[in-house]
């Protein structure tokens, strides 16, 4: 099976102010839109898809980031997902290419894109991104529930020791990881959405390069310790707070 | 990758047969007029009918 891996999509107010944003992360432009308004761009694993909120018909609010994949062969992500229980698995085509669908454990829509050859609309830009910085959208779930047999269906494994407030889930040959978090009390890093996740990154670069980089695009980073190790906090230009996280110790 | 939205009708999926051409161009029209796949295809149905002297029901 090919690998799936994962693509996070945030509807933005500004593609080029996330663009050159998740630049300074490390990541960079694979395939853009020749009419504007979407883009995608590539981590060391990983990658992150922008759209434009004005233009979203499926109810995008800026700043609003659903848990995505992309992969190459949806056939076989779907009988795998099927075969597991997920449920309204369905592919149809889109106008960029085809698109699988189905529901998560929460009740909301989850798609992997397929990968199309014919780039027509489109811009193919040569790609390299700095390999230290990988995608980890996190998803405020309880971490032991169904929603770790829901990524494992998607064909990503557990990474680390089980934690009953944090799990990390990665695509196999180095595609992504996505977090489970506990839900808590305090509101939610997130804009409600379907599939809403937490954009998060993680990447083995001193965190505190990372936000001197930041700081000196005049950005507001800030680096932290955390019991669970070093994290870097940065409001990205649509107003949102951005994770920069210490690589988790695999288990 | 879309103009707004048209309709907050209930959509149903619709799958048909069609030579693969014609699914090509169909697809490249619609990123042409910046609309979705099911939009065009929506317009260009309703328009069939219409010029049928049928109504979409």
């Amino acid at each position: 099976m090919s690998p799936i891996v994962v693509s996070p999509l945030r509807f933005t107010a500004d593609i080029d102010a996330m663009r050159r944003f998740l630049e300074l992360l490390g990541l960079r432009s694979r395939i853009e839109s020749e009419s504007g308004g979407w883009l995608d761009m590539v981590a060391g694993a990983g990658m992150v898809a922008l759209h434009s909120a004005a233009t979203s018909d499926s109810g995008g609010k800026a700043g609003e980031t659903r848990l995505c994949f992309e992969a190459e062969d949806l056939s076989t992500v779907a009988a795998r997902l099927l075969e597991r229980g997920v449920r309204d698995v369905a592919i149809h085509d889109e106008a960029y290419g085809r698109s699988l669908t189905c529901t998560d454990p929460i009740g909301d829509p989850v798609s992997v894109n397929g990968r199309s050859d014919d780039l027509y609309g489109y811009r193919l830009h040569q790609a390299t991104p700095d390999e230290r910085c990988k995608v980890m959208p996190v998803r405020f779930t309880e971490p032991q529930g169904p929603y770790a047999s829901f990524l494992e269906a998607l064909s990503l494994t557990r990474q680390g020791e089980p934690n009953d407030d944090y799990l990390v889930y990665a695509g196999s040959g180095d595609t992504g990881k996505v977090g489970l978090h506990q839900v808590y009390a305090d509101e939610l890093p997130i804009v409600p959405g379907p599939a809403a996740v937490h954009l998060t990154f993680e990447t083995t670069e001193p965190l505190d390069e990372v936000a001197e980089r930041l700081q000196g695009h005049g950005f507001d980073a800030t680096v932290t310790r955390e019991d669970f190790g070093s994290m870097l906090s940065v409001t990205d230009p649509d107003g949102r707070e951005c994770q920069v996280h210490e690589p988790v110790a695999a288990g | 990758m879309s103009a707004a939205d048209q309709t907050k009708m209930p959509k149903a999926q619709f799958n048909v047969y069609l030579p693969p051409d014609l699914v090509k161009s169909i697809k490249h029209c619609a990123i042409d007029e910046g609309t979705s796949l099911s939009e065009l295809v929506e317009r260009a149905l309703s328009h069939y009918l219409t010029s049928q002297g049928k109504e979409a029901r």
